[in-house]
């Protein structure tokens, strides 16, 4: 079955299954949450965001092609973002990298990020094929 | 010492790591090498994990502390928990630990995990208890860390989802 639900107990009664698996032919690709920090930056050094949105967008999208780029990938093999704003805006600056691409997105404002000053950050799911 | 505390430290570090699970390759992929190269204060993000083709994909539900069955809608005498963070990332590893090991699978299988914390300054006690799971980060995941005002139930402090990657035949 190219679809497994899993049931560690054995029980019968469960509204939601604690699993599901998947059978794929495809490779994937895992971004951690990414912000405009800079993605070389030592993790004590201090980094100051900018307070302007679009300016943190365009940082942090940077950030996301530099993996891409790394994995041999675009932005048209992204399937999933999850966005997390503070602050809303900053889209005109994703189409100039996303460009007519559209993956499947879900959006979060949430009250602040793990790091302070950061307005903006995106979880990205793509699929990428094995070298 | 250990320096998870500082939560500045958003995107990885630490030396590039591998999963050696056959036949399946998983890449853990830091762009920057932590300065310390102290594995105890290596951060708990990998920037990105790559999982290659060929392999099943295990979707977990979100566990807190609460036992990993319980009746929807929740009912009062089957929510119950330790209040501290400590004693409920152990629960909710433990739960998580339940489907991995149902499938066969350790904590290097985990290629995606996003943790919904009540408080974002629990995280370095959180990532402290996770760190005795993965192996003190001898794998990392791709990691997401948010802050959200409510989890399933009143006293729950920590929720986590993962995704892993499962070479054929396993």
């Amino acid at each position: 079955m190219p679809i497994q639900v899993v049931n560690t107990r054995n029980v019968s009664a469960t509204a939601f299954p604690p699993g599901i698996r998947v059978t794929s032919d495809m490779g994937f690709l895992f971004l951690s949450g990414i912000t405009a920090r800079p993605l070389d930056l030592e993790p004590d050094a201090d980094f100051d965001y900018p307070e302007d949105l679009n300016e943190q967008t365009r940082m942090m999208l940077e950030n996301i092609q530099q993996v891409l780029d790394e994995a041999g990938i675009t932005w048209r093999d992204v399937i999933k973002i999850t966005r997390f704003y503070t602050e809303r805006g900053g889209n005109s600056v994703v189409q100039e990298f996303l460009g007519d691409w559209n993956p499947c997105t879900t959006t979060l404002g949430v009250e602040r990020l793990p790091e302070a000053g950061a307005k903006i950050m995106y979880d990205v799911i793509a699929v990428a094929a094995a070298d | 010492m250990r320096d998870l505390l500082n939560r500045r430290d958003f995107l990885v570090t630490g030396s590039a790591g591998m999963a050696a699970l056959s036949g399946l390759q998983l890449f853990s992929f830091p762009l920057s090498v932590n300065a310390q190269g102290n594995r105890s204060s290596a951060l708990p993000r990998g920037t990105y994990v790559r999982a290659d083709a060929g392999m099943d994909l295990l979707f977990l539900a979100g566990a807190t502390a609460l036992d990993l069955y319980h009746l929807h809608p929740h009912v009062a005498h089957e929510v119950i928990m330790p209040e501290d963070i400590v004693g409920q990332t152990h629960m909710v590893m433990r739960n998580l630990k339940e489907v991995l090991d149902d499938q066969g699978l350790t904590w290097q299988n985990v290629v995606k995990l996003n943790r919904y914390q009540k408080d974002l300054s629990e995280s370095a006690a959180i990532e402290e208890v996770m760190a005795e799971y993965f192996g003190y980060w001898d794998w990392r995941p791709a990691m997401t860390t948010m802050q959200i005002r409510n989890l399933s139930s009143e006293p729950a402090r920590l929720e986590i989802d993962i995704v892993a990657a499962i070479p054929r035949g396993t």
